[in-house]
């Protein structure tokens, strides 16, 4: 991509500096400022497995597939703490 | 199949692999689902290449979809292929049913009547598979919730002429079968007397919950809890019958220590030292 | 009697029908709704473990409705479970009960990204010596492509704070900022471990503008002129840390 005719507002040779500069303090080493976390974790994420679902238990507590009606649900989980603009939990009014 | 070190195996999982590349662990073999390797890439593969260093691997496949009208999907097969020539598995396995069709992948081992003409379509596929792959599969016997009316012939011998005809041998679920049994109301023992049982080249234990369906009682194998009493019966009778044979401890949902897998490996381990040692089992005191 | 593929066809429909009750799969055979449990609930636990922090934002039951919604709507077409999930962000978008939540759908995107980058392809990157022992003209002419265990993602939303704060146990969310600022992140696989680090605004020009096959010179001016803000020196230091870079081909 060498050639190009667009005309940018800084200096080669200011950015060239700089670059070379923060190279030169790259160290693999470097404290990240991310988060990291096993890949183990992950790998388990969405398994092919040969076991069947649980079904209902014969003491009676379903674990079955839920099959209710999605459309009359609303959100139950983490999201209703979280502070937004428009109150907690929600952005927007439920549209109805 | 001989066996002088440990016929014993159990699932492998993730959340234990790092103690078991860490402690290597004394068990036979793993067995896992191909699939769950079937990425480009990934820390799954490293671990993966890192146990089949140490121990033997057994492929246990559910998505050749064998039992299904248009034959076996040929993608897979070659993705199977693949990861075959990688890691060289000691056994390749896949089950007696379809879990794709017409495009879309069940993520579930589904049943298909027994008939002269389903008989076919599996042995055409079995045929394809193991030309494909250069080596003879083993076929699993499901888990029935329910008869299938438009079946023409017993399971049995279903898996008995499909055995004959493709050269395949058999993965014996005996959790399956007295999940069978108890659902479609046989003796399991029965079950044993009728498959030929020269052909079992693995055999599985696993453990099955009760539920209720309709009012109605219903076993399903949920792989979630220890080998129940009835089902170590069986596997007494199994080694009576055909002596020791590559067995998997099989846990799946609520997936226990790896401690806890290793002692019901040992368990599995001990029937097949009294079998070895010329003993008569009975089902051992759990 | 009907033939196989009339047998499986019965049951593919019965299998992809959004509600029916018991009675009458037992009309078809008894055996379908206990198989259709397990195609479901299977399907779902492998989309609950990939879309985590979506499954916590919305509870169990709503995502167990929503998962079921989508698996009927767009189900697998692969017996490899682990590529299942990608329509899953883009269903959430369009999921009229989810609409209170107009950030859910980005976070799926971030699980998304997040899961492809821990399947990705594995590649030796570059690491930062590399980068410290070129000349300066070779550097500004240098062609890079991120591994392919990297991704970029951006969002309107502080989707990257909204996931960090559910990897603690139990999830706070006290310390929560503005959910409507727009949050850069770069994901990174290296040796096992998984980071996600959060860009600056000139930084995901930066790394843009390399993915479009820009040089390096080109690239850091392209940041400068997007992000007055752009500190070249950190940026460089901070990025060729992370490993994410490969020779572009």
């Amino acid at each position: 991509m060498s050639g190009k005719t667009r005309n940018y507002r800084y200096s080669m040779a200011v950015v060239a500096g700089a670059m070379v500069a923060g190279f030169a303090m790259a160290s693999a080493d470097d404290v990240q400022a991310g988060d990291k976390e096993r890949c183990y974790g992950v790998a388990k994420a969405g398994q092919n497995d040969c076991a069947a679902g649980p079904g209902t238990t014969c003491a009676g507590t379903s674990t079955r597939d839920y099959q209710g009606n999605a459309w009359k649900l609303v959100p139950k989980g983490t999201c209703a703490e979280i502070e937004t603009p428009a109150g907690k939990g929600s952005l927007r009014p439920v549209k109805r | 199949m001989a066996y002088a070190e440990s016929p014993i195996g159990i699932s492998l999982k993730p959340q234990h692999y790092s103690e078991i590349l860490h402690d290597r662990p004394q068990i036979g073999w793993f067995e896992l689902h191909p699939e769950n390797y079937m990425s480009e890439g990934g820390e799954s593969h490293r671990v993966l290449s890192a146990i089949a260093d140490r121990y033997p691997l057994s492929f246990h496949s559910v998505g050749l979809s064998l039992g299904r009208a248009e034959g076996p999907d040929l993608t897979h097969l070659e993705r199977l292929d693949r990861l075959c020539s990688d890691y060289d598995p000691c056994r390749v396995s896949d089950h007696l049913a379809w879990t794709s069709s017409g495009g879309t992948f069940f993520n579930d081992l589904l049943p298909f009547p027994y008939t002269q003409a389903s008989l076919e379509t599996f042995c055409n596929a079995v045929d394809l598979v193991q030309t494909r792959l250069g080596r003879r599969i083993l076929v699993e016997n499901p888990s029935q919730y329910a008869a299938l009316d438009e079946s023409e012939m017993a399971e049995s011998d279903f898996l008995n002429a499909l055995t004959r005809r493709s050269g395949c041998g058999l993965l014996l679920d005996l959790n399956n079968i007295y999940v069978c049994s108890q659902n479609l109301g046989f003796d399991p023992t029965t079950y044993l007397d009728a498959i030929d049982l020269s052909q079992v080249g693995e055999v599985h234990l696993a453990g099955h919950t009760c539920s209720e369906w309709m009012g109605r009682k219903i076993l399903i194998d949920d792989h979630g809890s220890e080998v129940c009493s009835e089902v170590w019966s069986l596997f007494a009778d199994l080694l009576n019958r055909i002596g020791p044979v590559s067995t998997l401890i099989e846990w799946d949902t609520d997936v226990p220590s790896l401690e806890r897998l290793l002692q019901e490996a040992e368990k599995a381990q001990s029937y097949v030292r009294v079998c070895v040692a010329g003993g008569e089992l009975r089902a051992l005191a759990s | 009697m009907p033939s196989l593929a009339e047998y499986q066809a019965t049951w593919r429909d019965a299998l992809l029908t959004q509600d029916r009750d018991d009675s009458e799969f037992a009309a078809v055979s008894p055996a379908l709704a206990i198989h259709k449990n397990n195609f479901l609930f299977a399907t779902r636990e492998a989309l609950a473990s990939v879309f985590g922090t979506v499954s916590a934002l919305v509870g169990e039951e709503f995502f167990a409705a929503m998962a079921k919604a989508f698996i009927i709507a767009e189900p697998p077409t692969s017996p490899v479970i682990l590529d299942y999930g990608s329509g899953f962000p883009g269903f959430i978008a369009n999921f009229p009960p989810a609409g209170t939540l107009p950030y859910l759908s980005d976070i799926a995107v971030f699980e998304w990204d997040l899961h492809q980058v821990a399947l990705a392809a594995d590649a030796q990157a570059l690491e930062p010596s590399f980068f410290s022992a070129q000349a300066v003209e070779t550097l500004l002419s240098l062609e890079l492509a991120l591994i392919p265990g990297a991704r970029i993602f951006q969002s309107k939303f502080a989707v990257v704070d909204i996931w960090r704060a559910h990897k603690s146990v139990p999830v706070d969310l006290t310390s929560l900022g503005p959910i409507d600022v727009a949050s850069r992140a770069l994901m990174v696989r290296n040796d096992g471990l998984l980071s996600v680090i959060s860009l600056t605004k000139g930084e995901k020009f930066f790394l843009d503008a390399l993915n479009n096959g820009e040089d390096l010179g080109t690239a850091t001016a392209i940041a400068l002129d997007g992000d007055p803000a752009y500190d070249i020196l950190e940026s460089n230091r901070k990025l060729a840390a992370t490993r994410c870079f490969q020779l572009r081909e």
